[in-house]
């Protein structure tokens, strides 16, 4: 009798060895996977001597250890110096700006200017190099 | 027989929430989650709050504070990443490089490399950046 009632039943499939694989799975993915959000900040690449040497077409932000700036040689603050910038560019569209940090400068220093600077569209913002301690 | 039929009966139903649920966890991940490739070593990308979200299919150099480079897990001395990225234009015009330069690299060093960049004939570099408010949970 036993024999005809295990065919007029459906055996049970055990579920553990498909779980232990699903969880395995899981835990690769969530170990192997990233979700941080990357983003960008465009630089210029053109030598700074390529650009028109005309006062006014550009500006000079100059920055050092103590976070104090410059912008074509007025000390002001972060928040004047972007919206000075920030009005430039709607007057000149590709308006140059060039950073000039002093050396040993960390880059999370300058990340912050162009932070503030890089917002605007169009802004052609390149790095120049501090020329009072001469050449590496 | 019929007591013990029920219970393995039992047995598999309470589970099954359970396998469906992890099933849509698995499914989260592999479909939200993107792989990272492996790196040579951590960078500590510096913070920026900036919405021009970055393409992860770009050739991206990496650069940490002593003045080394790597693509990927391979190391390169300045010169012969400037070769690679000369041997790299000739076959694509319109390259586009990331960097991903770590927080403390020093300003002198970052500017030189871009330089350096800029005489291959490179017109712009994307400097890589992270948000600020850093909520997101770290896949590194």
């Amino acid at each position: 009798m036993n024999f005809s009632k295990s065919h007029t039943k459906r055996p049970l499939i055990s579920l553990t060895p498909l779980i232990d694989v699903v969880f395995i799975l899981l835990i690769f993915f969530m170990l192997a996977s990233s979700f941080t959000e990357w983003e960008f900040i465009k630089l210029g690449l053109g030598e700074p001597e390529s650009l028109p040497i005309v006062p006014k077409s550009q500006s000079l932000i100059t920055v050092d250890f103590e976070a104090r700036y410059t912008l074509n040689g007025e000390k002001l603050s972060l928040e004047t110096i972007a919206h000075k910038i920030n009005e430039q560019v709607r007057l000149q569209g590709d308006h140059p700006v060039l950073i000039k940090p002093v050396d040993d400068l960390p880059l999370q220093q300058i990340v912050t200017i162009l932070d503030r600077i890089g917002e605007m569209a169009g802004a052609n913002i390149s790095l120049v190099k501090d020329e009072r301690k001469g050449e590496h | 027989m019929e007591i013990i039929e029920e219970e393995k009966k039992r047995e598999f139903e309470t589970v099954l929430p359970l396998v469906n649920i992890v099933f849509l966890l698995l499914i989260f991940f592999m479909l939200a989650g993107a792989f990272t490739k492996p790196e040579l070593f951590n960078v500590a990308v510096p913070k920026a709050q900036i919405d021009k979200v970055a393409d992860r299919e770009s050739l991206t150099l990496l650069m940490n504070a002593n003045n080394e480079f790597a693509i990927e897990t391979t190391p390169y001395s300045k010169e012969k990443l400037l070769a690679f990225i000369n041997y790299k234009l000739v076959e694509q015009k319109e390259l586009s490089i990331q960097l991903k330069a770590d927080e403390q690299v020093k300003s002198q060093d970052l500017i030189s490399i871009m330089e350096a960049l800029g005489a291959t004939g490179l017109q712009s570099i994307r400097l890589l950046t992270v948000v600020s408010d850093n909520s997101l949970p770290s896949g590194n």
